[in-house]
Order: structure tokens, then sequence, then C-alpha cells
């Protein structure tokens, strides 16, 4: 009985000390087919998966969706212990450039990568973005992103007296005509843009200089200047009174009462589409006041994976295969990477959401504008910085105190940089 | 001789009984070395030494130390994080006590339902209600402002969550309606315990309810008090799914709900900046250890 005891207990013990370790008794797959293990910020890297595991019946892809805020926790849980590290890993444009100047990003132009020999073909500046300091291409987005309006037909007809794209633009082509616009709309109730935030991004992309220079913070004259453009819009209410994302941002796709969103073409698939019903065929898309480029989910393949083969033929099949590339341009709405998709797809049928027109020769135009590379490793935290420093300007606070506030919040952010 | 043998064989029990204690025990001391222990030591070494997460960690000395005693926004976030949990705390502790004295001394229809309902909101998920709340104040189309402008109380829509008391209100408001019924229940557990001896004592000498109340539940509570009052401190003051989720991670408007967890958090993973967020968690910790034997005294002291 004694010895029943003793044995009872010490198996016991051993299974509930074995389901501390259960999680790490699995062991590593030494045979049969590869498989990837994929970080993305978002579930459309998924409609890639079937496609390319059909192709390559050796490879399966496993993705697994975080969001962009817990990107980094998680990346750097796993990187420091170099365990569970994914193959192949995404972030938006604001974040990228942290990772890729971190070097776990591999260097895509080195054997056996082959960037290079698609050169050509790739938007400049949307290979600028996934480019680090010393000019090494470490990530790519399959989506390029240059700014538009997208805007209501119904509402165009009834201030500009036309709904055409060419003619629309030459409504909102400077920050005077847009408010001049936005002051006639809110005078019957109709909000003239989704958030001010869309214009912020186009401004950030109108500085000379980006936001540290040589360890020291520059606050771009385009930036002081928005900062009372934003006041007037928040003041009045000529946008919608809610940060982009906010379930009301994006319900205002079937209002009465809201003009336009002024978004890349991300805007367009992931917002404006997906949530027209009884506003299909009413939206059109137009040039913005200036050319910019904005956001992008980055890919980029990890440094020390061990499937470096099978991780390029994955990069490869999203980013720079044209077949795969066309058939989810056509399926979602988005503007793509390569130059040659994006003719095919100016050559194509137009959009029902926007009244058939086909958006893409629009972007193609937009495109060949030169833009500044101008991404920082702090890009992420000093845009929002600056956007509280607005938000709390339009709320009462002084311009120079707002701008003090910004200096301070950067500084006890980032100590090291010079906000003087 | 035969007494000194028994002696002997009871001692080798103890002792054999003694280390099957420690097997025992041994499967949680693991997860808490592992998990609990070496982590909290870690994050104290990691306070004195500069970590991006990525490049290699370097040795800082008092650098972030020197640091925190020049940043402005910790004290501001610990002012945002006492004021919502004292906002959510006393009416807690108040609404609980009454609500507890009524469910207990009174026979209420329907009783254990109402228990059941105000337990409820705290089996949902903490950054669930936030998103909630965002939807129900966040914007001009809120529901909050569409039900008061149908009512025909407001002509224009509030900002709610441009105001920074009205939201820091909110975050409140949140944290008591989800903490009320617990407790609650708590505190009418500790209720039940007490002797009923001695409310018949107190009923026979003609006690009157608030004096049975002050002179006999409130003093035989304490204990119950003390614990509610120590576990709010510690979780009050790392407070973070609620205000995270209601509007940002920032804390806006203008910080108002930037809390102290959120602050390490923010220092540590958006900042990249783990050896300075090391040091705040240490000198979070140091803070509600401090509140906490504050609390301690004065709930014993008041007592004695």
């Amino acid at each position: 009985m004694k010895v029943f005891k003793n044995v009872f207990a010490l198996l016991l013990m051993v299974a509930l000390s074995s389901t501390l370790f259960a999680q790490g008794s699995a062991e590593p797959q030494t045979k049969g087919p590869v498989t990837l293990e994929v970080w993305a910020r978002g579930d459309e890297i998924k409609q890639f998966v079937p496609g390319f595991e059909a192709e390559n019946p050796d490879i399966k892809v496993n993705v697994t969706v975080i969001p962009d805020a817990e990107m980094t926790p998680k990346l750097i849980t796993v990187l420091a212990s170099g365990k569970g590290v994914p193959d192949l890993f995404m972030q938006e444009a604001n974040y990228i450039t942290y990772l890729i100047e971190a070097g776990c990003f591999a260097d895509l132009s080195k054997a056996p990568y082959h960037i290079d020999d698609y050169r050509d073909n790739i938007w400049k500046a949307t290979l600028d973005v996934g480019t680090d300091s010393s000019g090494i291409v470490r990530a790519l987005t399959w989506q390029t992103n240059p700014g538009a309006i997208i805007y209501r037909r119904d509402i165009a007809k009834k201030y500009f007296g036309t709904d055409d794209p060419a003619t629309v633009s030459t409504f909102l082509d400077s920050d005077e005509k847009m408010l001049s616009v936005a002051a006639r709309m809110k005078k019957d109730g109709i909000r003239f843009v989704s958030c001010f935030k869309d214009i912020y991004d186009s401004k950030i992309a109108q500085r000379t200089d980006p936001w540290v220079v040589n360890g020291k913070l520059v606050i771009d004259p385009v930036l002081l200047d928005f900062m009372d453009m934003a006041k007037t819009i928040i003041e009045n209410g000529y946008d919608l009174g809610v940060d982009q994302w906010a379930s009301e941002w994006i319900a205002a796709v079937e209002s009465d009462d809201l003009f336009c969103y002024i978004l890349p073409p991300w805007g367009y698939q992931y917002v404006v589409k997906p949530a027209a019903k009884k506003t299909v065929g009413q939206w059109a898309i137009t040039t913005p006041a200036t050319a910019y480029i904005s956001g992008g989910s980055y890919l980029g393949i990890y440094d020390k994976t061990p499937h470096k083969d099978a991780a390029w033929k994955f990069f490869s099949y999203v980013l720079l295969n044209e077949d795969s590339q066309y058939a989810y341009a056509k399926k979602s709405g988005d503007f793509m990477v390569l130059k040659s998709v994006c003719d095919k797809l100016a050559a194509g049928e137009g959009e029902k959401v926007l009244g058939g027109q086909n958006p893409n020769g629009i972007f193609i135009k937009e495109m060949q504008n030169n833009f500044r590379k101008l991404n920082t490793v702090y890009d992420s935290q000093l845009n929002d910085a600056f956007i509280s420093a607005i938000k709390a300007y339009a709320a009462g606070l002084s311009k120079d105190d707002a701008i003090a506030k910004f200096r301070q919040d950067v500084k006890t952010a980032f100590p090291d940089i010079s906000v003087n | 001789m035969r007494w000194g043998k028994c002696e002997m064989s009871n001692s080798r029990l103890n002792k054999r009984r003694n280390c099957w204690g420690y097997v025992f025990i041994a499967p949680f001391l693991v997860v808490f070395v592992l998990f609990g222990l070496y982590p909290i030591i870690y994050t104290f070494e990691l306070s004195f030494q500069k970590w991006n997460g990525f490049s290699p960690v370097q040795n800082a000395g008092f650098q972030n130390w020197l640091r925190l005693t020049d940043d402005s926004t910790f004290p501001l976030t610990l002012k945002n994080t006492v004021k919502i949990w004292l906002y959510d705390f006393i009416p807690q502790l108040g609404i609980a006590l009454v609500l507890s004295m009524i469910f207990t001394f009174r026979k209420i229809k329907g009783m254990s339902v109402f228990r059941a309902v105000y337990y409820l909101p705290n089996l949902i998920t903490a950054a669930s209600i936030g998103l909630l709340f965002n939807i129900l104040f966040n914007g001009d189309k809120s529901t909050i402002n569409q039900l008061l402008m149908r009512f025909g109380m407001i002509d224009t829509p509030i900002a709610f969550f441009k105001s920074g008391h009205i939201t820091q209100g909110i975050a409140s408001y949140i944290l008591w309606w989800m903490w009320f019924g617990y407790t609650t229940i708590l505190i009418m557990a500790g209720i039940t315990s007490i002797d009923t001896t001695l409310y018949e004592a107190a009923n026979l000498d003609g006690c009157s309810t608030w004096q049975t109340f002050r002179l006999i539940t409130m003093p035989l509570i304490r204990p119950t008090i003390l614990y509610i009052t120590i576990t709010s401190i510690i979780g009050g003051m790392q407070i973070f799914d609620v205000p995270a989720n209601l509007t940002n991670l920032a804390g806006d408007p203008q910080k108002a709900i930037l809390t102290t967890s959120m602050y390490v958090y923010q220092q540590g993973f958006k900042n990249t900046s783990l050896g300075y967020a090391s040091t705040l968690s240490v000198m979070q910790f140091l803070i509600i250890a401090a509140f906490s034997f504050i609390a301690l005294k004065l709930i014993r002291k008041k007592g004695a």
C-alpha cells in the first residue's frame, strides 16, 4: 500500500510537471515538406497562399496575423531567444524602417535572393521605403500607395456641377480651395473629409527633410502650416471628429454627409469598397493637391531563416509574380508594386463601386512624380506625437505650447535626439 | 525507551512528510521561479542596462535612473493612475458595502439574480469593454450622442473624448462597473462569517441598524476591507487594458488617461527602450509596495 502511494505520488508529480513543458516537447521538423512561418499584419496575404501551395506542393505556408502594435514586442521576444522567429514577417511602412535598420531582414540582392532582376519593373518610391540607409533592399510591399481623393459623385455634382474626376480635382488642388469647399459643404451639414489625418499624410510627404537629421529634430514648415489648417478643420467640424479606423470613420462610407476620404489605393480596397452597399456606383477617384505615397504592408525575409530558398519562392510569388499580382489586384482593387501589372490593370475594366471608373491610370500618373525618401526609425512615434500636438492645439493650447509639448514628448521618448 | 523509539519514528515520519510536501509544491515553484521570480530579477538587472531588443545589451550604470528624475511624463502617469483608481475605488467600496448590507440583512426577491448580474461585467475581458465604450462614446454619431439627442437632452453632439476629465471619468466608471459586483461578494462573505449571536445581543441591547453596522459589522469585516484595499491598490496601479482600448495607446486626449503601465509599454515596445521601461517598472513596483504598506498600516491602526 505504502509503495503504491509513493508510486502514485511520483506519477502525479511527473504528470503535473510534464504539463509545464508540454509546449517545448515538439520536435523540430526534419522530414517532409517545408513549412514557412509568416507573421502578417492582416489577412490579405492569405489570398496568395492557395495558389502558391498549388505551384509548390513541397512548401506549406502558415500565416499568423499580428496587429502592428504587437508585432515589435513579439519580434523582440523571439529574436532575443533566437527560437520561433518566423521565416518572413511584415510591418506597416511607418514601422518598417526600424526593423530594416535593426538588421533582422536579409539582403535581397544577395544569393539566393535576386531582387535586382526585377528592379526596373518595381516602382522606385516603393523600393526606397524597403531600402536601408546603406542602400540595401531588405523589404518590399506588393501594393503601391499613391495618394488619392476618393469622393462621392452625387455630392460633387451638387457643389461642382460635375462628377468628372479630372474636373473635380481642379476644385481641390490647393489647401485654400479645399477649406473653401469644406466651409460651403459644412453649411449643408456635409463633412468635407473623413479625418484631418488624411491630409496630414500628404503633408508628411511634402517635407524637405526627414524627422531627424544628424541626431537633430526637424519640424518642417509644411507641418507648422498644417497645424493651422488642421485646427480649422477640427474646430469647424469639416471632418468626422474621429480617428482613422474608428467605427464611425468606416460607417461614413454609407452615410450621406461625407464628401471624401483622402487616402491611397488601400483606402479604396480596405475601407470604401468593402463597406459600400447602397453607395455602389456613387464613388470616384481623383488626384490630390500634391502627389504623395503613404503606407503599405512591407514583407521581408528573416536573415537567419533555415528555409532561404522556400522563403524566396514565397516572397517572389507574392511580390514579383505578374500572374499572382494581377489575380490579387482584380479581386481586391489594390494598386500593385509591379509596373507591368499596373499597366495591365489600367487597360482592364473599371470598378462597380466607382461607377465603372478604372482608377489605375490615375495612380500610374501619380507614380511618375519624384518622391523624397524621408523614412526614419522614429516615424511611427514622432508622427503619433505630432498628431497629439495638433489635437492639443485644436483643443485650445497655443501653437507655441503645442510645439513645445511635441518637443518635450520627443525628448521623453528619445533622449538621444536633440530637440532644440 | 519505548517512548523514545516512538518519538524517533514520529520525527522520521514528519521528515518524510515534509519531503513529499516539497515534491508536491515543486511544479508551482518551478513555474513561479521561471515566470515570476526570474523576470522580476531580470527586470531589475535590465533597469541598469540599455537594450532595444535587437542589438546587444549594453551596461548603462545609473543612466536610466537619472533619466527618470528628469522625466515629466512619469509623474503625470502616476497622477492619472491614482486619479482613475480613486474615482473607481471609493464609490466601488461604498456601493459594495450598501449592497452587501441589503443582500445580507434584507430578504430581497431574486437576490441571487441581482448578485449574478452585478458580477457579470467582471467576466468580460477589459479590452472588449474598452472597445465597447469607445463605440458608445466616440464620435458625433456615437450611441450615447444619438440617445441624448433623440431624447432632446442636447442639441449638438458632445465630443466626449476631447475632454480629459470626461475621458478619465469614463475610464473610472468602467472599472467601477467591472469590479463593484466582485467587491460586493467579498464583503458579503465577510459579513456572513460574523457570529450571528453578536447581532442578536445587539438587538436585545436596543442598538439601531447604524450602530450595529458601525460597531459590529465594520470592525469585524476589517480584514476583508484590508484585503480588498490592498488587492485594489495592486491592480489599480497597473491599469492598462481599459484606458489603452478606450481611446488610443497614447492615452489621448492630451495624455489624460495615460497610465503608468501604458507608459511602461510605450517606452518598452513602441520606443524600444527596454532598459528604461524596466527602470519605470521597478519604480512602479516600489510605489505600489509603498502604497500597500501605508494602506496596511492605516487600516490596522484604525482597528487597534
